[in-house]
This record gives structure tokens, sequence and C-alpha cells, in this order.
């Protein structure tokens, strides 16, 4: 397993724990107070320094054919959460039609929506390009 | 139409340079070993930047590493 692939499995771990933990909170605390538990997600801004190769190691921990399948991962990744974001935003325009105007707190959940969409989609794209990629690899 | 294929010789390279490891030679050229994995399945064509770099370590010349077939 590279770098990237275990960057990609940090990031689909955090933000799973990170709905977890909004799900479990929710009972207790109603769903404005467990929406803070999305502030877990800011782990994720810690993926590149986790991972990276020792200084006095002559080995390399991304190259351009792992930026090849990151910007692959990207596209794809881009498609579905603008899926998300759209969909979620019908939703919420579908739930609050016969109101005069929506809760403030809808443009996060919209937001928020896209955001995770984009980490698990490009986490998960990047792990089935390399698990199809590195299927020669064990031979 | 059959897409043509990027072949190259990379493997009987290694070989011929003192049974050079994947692990060293792609130090030697800044990639991953995977990458010189995926390069030697033809599961990847290298950009031109790193197939100049590979064929340099070996001390020959570009086509003599990659063939357009």
């Amino acid at each position: 397993m590279n770098a990237a692939q275990k960057r990609a499995w940090f990031r689909i771990i955090v933000t799973t724990i990170s709905l977890f933990v909004f799900l479990a909170l929710i009972p207790f605390t109603g769903i404005t107070v467990a929406s803070a538990a999305f502030g877990l997600l800011g782990l994720n801004g810690y993926d590149p320094s986790l991972f990276r190769k020792k200084k006095s190691s002559n080995e390399v921990d991304t190259d351009e054919r792992d930026i090849l399948f990151s910007r692959r991962a990207g596209v794809a990744a881009g498609m579905i959460s603008y899926l998300t974001f759209c969909l979620t935003s019908f939703v919420i325009m579908g739930i609050y039609w016969n109101k005069p105007m929506i809760p403030k707190g809808s443009i996060g959940v919209i937001l928020l929506a896209g955001c995770i969409a984009l980490i698990l989609a490009h986490s998960i794209y990047t792990l089935i390009i390399y698990g199809r990629e590195n299927r020669h690899e064990d031979a | 139409m059959k897409t043509p294929e990027l072949k190259n010789n990379i493997r009987r390279l290694r070989f011929d340079h003192n049974e050079m490891t994947q692990q060293e030679l792609a130090n030697r050229v800044g990639v991953t070993r995977q990458t010189i994995l995926a390069m030697e399945a033809n599961k990847y064509s290298p950009s031109l930047t790193l197939a100049f770099r590979i064929a340099r370590t070996f001390g020959v010349k570009i086509e003599d590493v990659f063939q357009y077939e």
C-alpha cells in the first residue's frame, strides 16, 4: 500500500467516524449541537504529513503516476460532489416548498453534503484505481 | 483498430546492470517502486522526462528502452 492509498483510507475513516459521532449525538444533543462532530473532518487536513517518508530515505512518496491517479479521482469526485450538491439543494427546496423561507442551517447542510461526497468519492475512487492498476503487483 | 502500445526493456536492462532492483531504479529516477513495476508490466506509459531519466540511468538511448509498437 503506497502513501496515496494510506491517505485515502485515513480520509475514509475520519469521515466515517465523524458521520457516526454525528448520528450518535443526535438523540442526546439535537441536530444543531451534534453537527459539531463534523469538526472532526478538519483532521483530514493532516493526511499529507502523516504518511510522509523519512527524510533520510531516498524513496519518494508521490510521483507522476500518483498525480495522474489523483487527477482522475478528482474528476470523478467533482462530478459526484456536484451531483450531491444539486440533489441536496432540490431536496431541501422540496421540503420547504410551501414555506416562505428556508432555515439558514440548510445552506450548511448543502455545503457539508457536497464536501463529504467530495472527500469520500475522491478517496474511494483513488482506492479503486490503485486496486485495478496494482492487480498485477503481486505477480 | 488495435491501439499501439509502448513496450519497454526496463526489466532486461535492470538485469544487465548488476541485477538492479526495482527499488534501486525507482530511487535513482525519483519515482515509486510501484511505478517501475507498472511500466515493466506495460500498464503505465511514463512521461517523456521520466523516460529520459530512465534511459540516462542505464546509459542508453531512449529508443533502446522504449519502443512504440
